[in-house]
């Protein structure tokens, strides 16, 4: 019984990793034989890589600096009203971009909106909407991140630091930070990753426009709109380059923590 | 207590279903303070009441004349060494010393010397760029204390400062930390369930069961003298029994069911009474040799039941003849007077209570 129970645990790791395997290498072997006489316009691959560096990176910092006090409030803090924010703040996770986009979509429509509309954007149908609508996604994300990262600082630290003359904002800024920032840094890496794929909620706030709102998820969606497969294809190869690479460094993140470094 | 340093008084706490119940605590200016109690009893919660980091719900901690409820921790003037004692693991042995020199504000050149003063006492000055992680318990602990004395606190507040260092090790450096914290010349109330450790270290006692003070005094007075049932279970007392008094000439008869006990103690008959026959003053009589007067009104004969080899006494089960229990008392010598009384499972022997040690708790 033994035996055949480690068999199926084997098995399971084997097939899993062959079907993902075989889709990347579906991608590659689709990439050499496909129709390349279309040329690659470097300008618009540029272009997206740059918005959607540029959009993540915005979207995940913002999304970090809200999250870092609310992830801290509901680790360490009971209040009325905390299974609320909790099941609230998981609402952009569960719920489908496209449905999150139509949301913000709607918002703006709304008198307050439109109000925000006015003196801080435009957001619909422009850059400041790819950033809104992946720091909605990412949030919720985030914040579950950081709060497993906070609960993993014994609160005993705190209450030392505390009687060592530190008020809650030094003890939070010179012991809990320090000790977390190896889960912070996961947290923003895997964030970041997850704003770098995001495409339902920015094609429905904001487009899909080439030279405009282009990110690579949504360039991938034009070009197989067009039927360009071979700029598709490289659009993809790239998002799985900057996927595999982000979660190497998650990874190269737990494995210091393993050195103690 | 006249003029106490610290003064906890009518203190109520209430978290989750565990209450503090109306805690009054004196501990003098320079004295070693002993929380005792077993777990879950309360001594955590009530320390970290002292602290701030909880807010009791009435009553007041005076220290050195100034109120610390309205006061949050940082402002307290008090240190604290955690159970396992949370050094930074971000920061280096000296990091984590000078960490507390934060609320002093002194200038560089004054915090280096403050830190070689520190190290200096705990003999850590070889330590200093030590990753705290790489340091055995003992060497945790001392950086901990360093950490915690550097601020000058007015009272130290220990909580179970040696349960993480392993057995062998522990009788050592209790006499190094106390040494330690007197050297300080630093009020200090140290929080165990370890009875040795509290008996070794603790100039007074307090005692703390199911979240009330049920005694506080002299460690003679409170190991030797336990207030009431409670304290005496929790101390390690064997032989508590419950009966019923009887009035008898010069005292009073206490009756047990399968015995009775008589002391010189007049206590009204007919009430209902514990009593506590702690297991080394029950004494073993030699055939022949004359009983004490102190011995001479509880005497018991018998048989041994059972005898267990402890390293440094012996444990030993004695049935009265007549008797219907198993057992009913257990008695404790050394190991040698096995060998000299040749004891055995099943041999016939007489027992005798020495009369001042029957403790009674009346109202049981």
């Amino acid at each position: 019984m033994n035996r055949i129970f480690t068999i199926i645990l084997i098995a399971t790791a084997i097939i899993v990793s062959i079907i993902l395997l075989a889709l990347i290498a579906g991608i590659v072997l689709e990439l050499v034989t496909s129709d390349s006489t279309k040329s690659l316009d470097t300008g618009e691959v540029l272009f997206a890589v740059k918005l959607s560096l540029m959009t993540a990176t915005i979207s995940s910092i913002a999304a970090l600096l809200v999250s870092i006090p609310l992830a801290y409030l509901l680790s360490r803090y009971n209040f009325f009203g905390k299974t609320f924010l909790d099941t609230l703040l998981d609402l952009p996770i569960v719920l489908s971009p496209i449905a999150v986009g139509a949301m913000l979509l709607i918002f703006f429509n709304t008198p307050v909106g439109k109000l925000i509309n006015n003196h801080l954007g435009p957001f619909v149908f422009e850059v400041k909407g790819i950033i809104l609508a992946q720091f909605i996604i990412v949030l919720g994300l985030s914040v579950r991140l950081l709060k497993t990262a906070f609960d993993g600082v014994d609160p005993e630290y705190e209450n030392l630091a505390r009687t060592l003359g530190y008020n809650r904002f030094q003890v939070f800024s010179r012991v809990v930070i320090p000790i977390a920032w190896r889960g912070v840094l996961a947290a923003f890496l895997l964030v970041w990753a997850r704003a770098f794929g995001e495409f339902g909620a920015t094609l429905t706030l904001a487009g899909a426009m080439a030279f405009k709102t282009e990110t690579i998820p949504v360039a991938i969606y034009l070009k197989f709109e067009s039927t360009d497969i071979y700029s598709m294809l490289i659009f993809i190869l790239i998002l799985i380059a900057v996927s595999l690479t982000t979660i190497f460094a998650v990874r190269s993140v737990k494995i210091f923590r393993c050195y103690g470094i | 207590m006249d003029n106490p340093y610290l003064n906890i008084s009518n203190l109520r706490f209430l978290i989750g279903a565990f209450q503090l119940t109306d805690i009054d605590l004196s501990v003098r200016q320079g004295e070693y303070h002993v929380l005792l109690g077993p777990t879950g009893s309360g001594k955590s919660t009530l320390m970290k009441c002292i602290l701030g980091l909880y807010k009791p719900s009435c009553g007041s901690i005076i220290l050195d004349d100034s109120d610390l409820l309205p006061l949050p921790p940082e402002k307290r003037d008090l240190g604290y060494l955690p159970q396992n004692y949370a050094l930074f693991p971000h920061l280096s042995v000296e990091g984590n010393i000078r960490f507390g020199l934060h609320s002093r504000r002194l200038s560089a050149s004054a915090e280096d010397k403050e830190v070689t003063i520190q190290c200096d006492a705990f003999q850590i000055g070889s330590l200093r760029e030590r990753d705290v992680r790489t340091l055995s318990g003992g060497e945790q602990q001392k950086v901990a204390l360093a950490r915690a004395l550097i601020t000058r606190p007015k009272v130290i507040l220990l909580d179970e400062p040696f349960s993480s260092i392993d057995e062998g090790s522990r009788r050592m450096l209790w006499f190094d930390l106390k040494q330690a914290i007197r050297r300080a010349g630093v009020t200090a109330i140290h929080i165990t369930h370890h009875l040795e450790e509290a008996y070794t270290l603790g100039d007074r006692l307090s005692v703390l069961v199911d979240g009330r003070l049920v005694q506080s005094g002299r460690k003679e007075e409170v190991f030797g003298q336990p207030a009431m049932e409670s304290v005496a279970r929790f101390l390690g007392y064997r032989n508590i029994f419950y009966g019923e008094t009887r009035s008898m000439f010069g005292g009073t008869e206490i009756e047990l069911g399968d015995f009775s006990v008589k002391t010189s103690k007049k206590i009204p008959a007919g009430e209902r009474v514990a009593i506590c026959l702690r297991p080394q003053y029950i004494k073993i009589i030699r055939e022949g040799d004359p009983i004490r007067k102190s011995l001479e009104r509880n005497v018991f004969k018998g048989e041994v039941v059972s005898i267990f080899m402890l390293p440094e006494h012996c444990l030993m089960r004695f049935q009265i003849s007549g008797s219907s229990s198993p057992f009913d008392l257990e008695l404790k010598f050394p190991a040698y007077i096995k060998e000299r009384l040749s004891l055995s499972v099943g041999k016939k022997i007489t027992v005798a209570l020495w009369e001042p040690s029957i403790i009674v708790f009346r109202g049981s």
